[in-house]
């Protein structure tokens, strides 16, 4: 259980280093569209380059659906130093969805009499309060929501039921279906943040290759009043699409709310 | 008729001409193709789709559909993306063994509402390249013949359309 622990332990560092300034994280299928029944392997890593993996991540958080709801179990799970990696069986016609998302992960910082350095915990948040020593002064909680996703298809697509728990940033399929983008045609995908539009909100495309260039080649978009971002492909290729949102909140005990959302897809030549 | 040597640059028009007036829906549809000879070390058969796409790229007509493991379907992109993706396997009459180099031809009498149609070939080869070559027409036509010349995967593409013959 050490493993676990640790792999945890980097994913709060990765988390605390600040919504804009994390690594990004990304789920990495070696197929997106299937014209037969496969094995999919999928990479899970923390990176700062797209697709080089780096910091494999923790499995526990993952789940896969398939195309009639079912959850499917991961296969020849690997947790690695590097990459974490499974398969998947891909036997059933329809869209696939692999999420990992986890509930909210809660961070604290306080300052303490005598020491200069800020202090920071994570854990949950009857943890923290409980944690905090009476004399620290600026408790400061603030709470993370995470979800990174990638889909897979067999045959023709179909659209995966919303996930029951609307709460933190998501990505809605309703124009594009993310295993159907093709570089002559535009992309549309809609987010949300509680169920609700995320207008104005900004999503990154990054496509496959950074390391092996000077300029990393993101965009910048900028989601409309209904929280639908329009993408126009540079090229084929491999694409992560990030989204990150910061909020002071005003009610309770939190004082900030991080919210990060990252999809894999791949476009196809026309 | 809308086709000229302005709609289409890349094509080679051999012959195109009306001889009817008053034509129907019904007419003759045939499509011959060169898979060429690829001297390589490792060579297989490619894949073919031949179909129809109307004018909102719609599949309306599958004329050929030569291959083997479904695996490879989808790397028949064009085909598989417009409908392919979609469909029953196998087509009576349409879906057949891929073909050694050669060439072939394959005819149909499509009922088709009068329209811009596109003639859609698409080969792919395993540890090979990708070639699509499409030839837009317009339904009904009296008699119609479009010769394109392919580059790599595909050697020259005729289609051709002759009104149906009745006696």
């Amino acid at each position: 259980m050490i493993h676990v622990h640790h792999t945890l332990l980097l994913l709060a560092a990765l988390l605390l280093s600040s919504a804009s300034h994390a690594h990004k994280r990304w789920l990495l299928p070696t197929d997106f569209a299937l014209s037969d029944a496969e094995t999919v392997t999928v990479d899970f890593t923390a990176s700062n380059n797209i697709f080089y993996v780096d910091k494999g991540m923790p499995l526990e958080i993952v789940t896969v659906t398939g195309p009639q709801g079912e959850d499917i179990p991961l296969a020849n799970a690997t947790q690695g130093d590097r990459r974490s990696s499974f398969d998947i069986p891909v036997d059933v016609p329809g869209t696939y969805r692999i999420a990992a998302g986890g509930p909210p992960m809660y961070f604290v910082s306080y300052q303490l009499p005598g020491q200069a350095e800020l202090q920071h915990a994570r854990g949950s948040l009857q943890q923290l309060k409980a944690g905090v020593p009476a004399a620290a002064t600026e408790v400061k909680f603030a709470e993370s929501h995470s979800l990174i996703e990638s889909y897979i298809t067999l045959g023709a697509q179909t659209t995966p039921a919303r996930p029951e728990d609307s709460s933190g940033l998501q990505m809605r399929i309703s124009q594009s279906h993310p295993n159907a983008l093709y570089s002559d045609e535009e992309a549309q995908f809609r987010f949300e943040l509680d169920g609700e539009p995320a207008a104005g909100l900004t999503v990154t495309v990054q496509p496959d290759g950074s390391r092996y260039r000077d300029d990393p080649l993101e965009l910048g978009l900028v989601t409309d009043d209904d929280g639908t971002v329009t993408i126009e492909w540079p090229g084929p290729g491999r694409y992560l699409l990030e989204a990150g949102l910061e909020q002071t909140a005003g009610d309770g005990d939190i004082a900030r709310r991080y919210y990060s959302y990252f999809l894999t897809v791949e476009v196809l030549a026309p | 008729m809308k086709l000229t040597l302005t709609t289409l640059p890349r094509l080679t028009i051999a012959a195109l001409s009306l001889l009817l007036c008053g034509a129907t829906a019904a007419a003759d549809l045939t499509v011959e193709f060169t898979i060429p000879e690829i001297d390589t070390a490792e060579y297989h058969r490619p894949y073919i789709a031949v179909w129809i796409e109307d004018g909102q790229r719609r599949q309306v007509s599958q004329l050929a559909l030569w291959l083997e493991q479904e695996k490879w379907h989808r790397d028949l992109r064009s085909w598989w993306r417009r409908g392919g993706s979609k469909m029953a396997l196998p087509l009576d009459g349409v879906s057949g063994a891929t073909r050694k180099p050669g060439n072939y031809s394959v005819s149909s009498s499509p009922s088709l509402p009068a329209g811009a149609y596109t003639l859609n070939v698409e080969a792919v080869r395993e540890v090979g390249g990708r070639e699509h070559i499409k030839i837009p027409f317009d339904w009904p036509t009296d008699r119609l013949l479009i010769v394109e010349q392919g580059s790599s995967e595909l050697g020259e593409v005729t289609l051709t359309i002759t009104a149906e013959s009745t006696p």
